[in-house]
């Protein structure tokens, strides 16, 4: 599964890329507030875009953008579409 | 219970308390109910405010208290806002819950919408920005979403004075009624022991469902009010993740956000395919890896321009 290149973290994504969350794996706060905003195993995401520095990430998920640090996306596990 | 006043006893007091998510217009719909009789307190003791207010209509006085907007009623305390929201509405007192959505964004909104339900207080919906959702061709049955709920329904377009008058009759008409069949989101593998856990609650909560559902989730101000220990819900939690391979928390999001696709499905329709809107549009060039540099610097330039020149 884990071969050399495919992505496995939300945060690895390029742009205009989908996946299916797989696992929610940030602890504590963080991670109840991720399971809130929809990051929920199953539910597809689309990496709409990256800032120039590379942080934030622009998400679109359950239908609505969000914007998440890319050590907040690095804690969601996907399989890439 | 206002229920049970005779009619001929002083003006009732309804107190209702103004729930929703950030940024759904909720503080808009409570000034526009208060109108010129605003007068906004401001309790001591919490960081975060929570704003009251007294009206009067059709012979009812009417306490208004503007919740602040949360996403959940997650288990961390941590954020104040949630904590402030969460005492209040378990307040006794409380005798309608007033919930504002966002009409456009319905389906995320519908989540705390079920937490809101599982207290099982009377409910008014309020689906604000009806325009908004409107520009983006969604229809909305309102009737259906009243239906599957099982709570009044009630239209409004934020930047209008719309819809006043009724919103208050649905408050006062969800005030003296009783709820029959109160909505209720299924958890599943997880009801046996959301029913186990409230046996424990104390018989004088209200909202013991909802309660044990909360104590399950591991929620530390649930615990300490209903004196059940953290040990024996890890030892639920455990015996779920042996017998189901489940993690609580990771489940019960994930069975909220299936019921608000459901009842999101069942409600609304997309009229016309989906359309870039104008931010969309503005946005593929102002935030473009490349393009948004010179725009920058070509915004700033103008400020300048303006502002000195």
């Amino acid at each position: 599964m884990n071969a050399v290149g495919v992505k496995t973290l939300l945060s690895e994504l390029s742009e205009n890329q989908r996946a299916v969350i797989k696992k929610c794996c940030a602890g504590g706060a963080l991670k109840q507030k991720l399971l809130d905003m929809g990051f929920i195993p199953g539910a597809e995401v689309l990496m709409v875009r990256n800032a120039p520095l590379r942080d934030p990430v622009e998400i679109k998920i359950q239908n609505f953008f969000l914007t998440v640090r890319r050590s907040e996306a690095a804690c969601i596990k996907i399989t890439p579409l | 219970m206002i229920s049970s006043e005779s009619p001929s006893m002083p003006a009732p007091m309804i107190h209702v308390a103004f729930a929703g998510q950030p940024n759904c217009g909720k503080s808009t719909i409570f000034n526009m109910l208060c109108g010129m009789n605003q007068h906004v307190a401001n309790y001591p003791g919490v960081t975060v405010d929570k704003y009251s207010t007294k009206l009067q209509h059709k012979g009812v006085c009417y306490t208004l208290v503007d919740l602040p907007g949360t996403y959940s009623f997650s288990m961390f305390s941590l954020e104040d806002e949630e904590r402030v929201a969460k005492e209040y509405l378990l307040d006794k007192e409380v005798d309608v819950i007033v919930n504002v959505v966002d009409a456009s964004n319905l389906r995320r909104n519908l989540y705390l919408t079920f937490q809101l339900l599982e207290l099982g207080k009377p409910m008014v919906l309020i689906l604000n920005m009806m325009d908004v959702a409107q520009r983006r061709d969604l229809e909305i049955d309102i009737e259906e979403l009243a239906r599957i709920l099982n709570v009044k329904v009630v239209p409004a377009v934020r930047t209008q004075q719309q819809g006043r008058e009724e919103i208050l009759d649905a408050i006062a008409a969800a005030a003296t009624e009783q709820i029959k069949t109160p909505f209720r989101v299924n958890y599943a593998e997880f009801e046996p022991y959301i029913e186990e856990i409230e046996q424990h609650v104390p018989e004088d909560e209200d909202a013991r469902r909802w309660l044990a559902i909360k104590a399950l989730e591991g929620d530390e101000l649930v615990l300490e009010r209903t004196g059940i220990s953290p040990e024996k819900i890890k030892d639920i939690s455990d015996v779920i993740h042996v017998r189901f391979d489940l993690d609580v928390d990771q489940s019960f999001a994930s069975i909220r956000y299936q019921n608000a696709d459901v009842a999101y499905h069942r409600c609304v329709k997309q009229t016309k395919p989906k359309r870039a809107t104008i931010t969309d549009k503005l946005d593929r060039w102002v935030l473009n890896r490349w393009a948004s540099f010179p725009i920058l610097a070509g915004v700033i330039y103008l400020i300048y321009q303006l502002a000195i020149v």
